[in-house]
């Protein structure tokens, strides 16, 4: 049943599918979805888009890659400065008044997603620098969104701002708890 | 395929490329919230405001008439007079800066102005009774509303007010204090903490339109 739902994730029709699913929000008729809740553009959206990327890389398995050093190093910084940067109260703003920002945003996360394959098979401890670091990073601006009292983005209510803070938190945990989970048996010092 | 030599600039390059795509969004790291890069448009622009008001006894005026009026810098919040939270303190800050106004003898020189965006229910009864409840001194103090729905889109576009209607007929809305000369342009806009640096403003310009007289 598991290796079923592996083989069909991996199948390039359903990547494509998950990649509409993930642009969907951004088209006129479905914009309200964004609109009306920062959670769903946080939480729903900007990760959906990183997860299509990443089915995208799984069904074509793209060949530019060279295992080296550097190439690991400039996947990683890749994800990790694109999700800071759409982690800013003003990028989120400008991604729902602005349309050529929201294709910024759709393209860079689709990239994001695309390069999360061939960073994931990078040293361990790399990734395990970059996967605490985006952790570290998700629960910071959870914690300040969550906490503030001022309205952050001009877009959204307050209420919304909290909500979204605390989705972050959550979401912080659990790529926490699945990379340890990974890491359970796997030694970092030996390869 | 990459050259070996070529190799250590890839990283180099993202990093570049987000570092600048960061500096541009943020104008240079100064405006991580939309609300500050409006505030700091604003501050360069300065642009003539034309919005039409009507006063608590229902005359219709311009933002600009009044203020030549007075021929009184202008200090002014928008507000809506049934708010129960951010207007609170939005008028708590004017209460202070009457008082202040007052023990400074400024009177003469600098004008509060309250500008409701409740285009559709606040009428000037309710403008009469907020005033009461804010203790107003109508030398110092004004009160009025929007005239129609187009003044409300002229100060959404113009001064990046930012209202948006809640269920219970509540209102949500960004704030702040803007400063406007005598003649009805816009000097100044302040955060809604730092009704201080707003007055000071104020002064300095009445200060300077008296000096050329």
């Amino acid at each position: 049943m598991f290796k079923l739902l592996k083989k069909l994730l991996a199948h390039r029709v359903m990547a494509w599918l998950v990649v509409l699913l993930a642009i969907a929000p951004s088209l006129p008729a479905l914009r309200f979805l964004l609109a009306s809740s920062m959670m769903f553009h946080m939480l729903i959206q900007l990760p959906m888009l990183i997860v299509a990327g990443y089915l995208l890389s799984t069904a074509y398995q793209p060949k530019f890659f060279q295992y080296s050093l550097y190439q690991y190093l400039s996947c990683w910084l890749w994800i990790l400065l694109a999700g800071m940067f759409w982690m800013l109260p003003i990028s989120l703003d400008k991604a729902l008044l602005n349309l050529y920002w929201d294709l910024f945003k759709i393209l860079t996360l689709l990239v994001s997603g695309v390069l999360l394959r061939p960073a994931l098979a990078s040293p361990k401890i790399l990734s395990l620098f970059f996967i605490g670091s985006t952790v570290m990073m998700l629960f910071f601006i959870g914690y300040f969104y969550q906490d503030s009292d001022l309205r952050l983005c001009n877009s959204y209510l307050l209420e919304s701002q909290k909500t979204a803070g605390i989705g972050l938190i959550f979401l912080a945990f659990a790529i926490l708890f699945v990379a340890a989970y990974k890491l359970r048996e796997s030694s970092l010092l030996v390869e | 395929m990459i050259k070996t030599s070529l190799k250590p600039a890839l990283p180099c390059l993202v990093v570049v490329f987000w570092g600048l795509f960061f500096l541009y969004i943020t104008t240079g790291f100064a405006n991580l919230t939309l609300e500050s890069e409006r505030k700091a448009n604003l501050f360069l622009t300065k642009p003539e405001l034309s919005l039409h008001l009507v006063g608590e006894n229902g005359q219709v005026t311009t933002l600009a008439a009044l203020a030549k009026q007075q021929n009184k810098t202008l200090v002014t919040e928008f507000i809506y007079t049934q708010c129960k939270t951010l207007c609170l303190t939005l008028g708590d800050y004017f209460q202070q800066a009457q008082t202040q106004i007052k023990l400074q003898v400024l009177e003469k020189k600098i004008h509060l102005l309250s500008i409701s965006f409740d285009v559709e229910r606040d009428n000037p009864e309710r403008l009469k009774s907020y005033r009461k409840r804010m203790r107003a001194d109508n030398d110092i103090w004004s009160l009025a509303t929007l005239h129609s729905a187009d003044d409300l889109m002229a100060a959404k576009e113009q001064l990046g007010l930012i209202v948006l209607a809640t269920q219970f007929k509540e209102f949500v809305h960004n704030s702040a204090f803007l400063v406007i000369s005598n003649q009805g342009k816009l000097l100044g806009i302040y955060d809604d903490d730092d009704v201080q640096d707003a007055l000071m403003l104020a002064a300095k310009q009445s200060n300077q339109q008296s000096r050329a007289y």
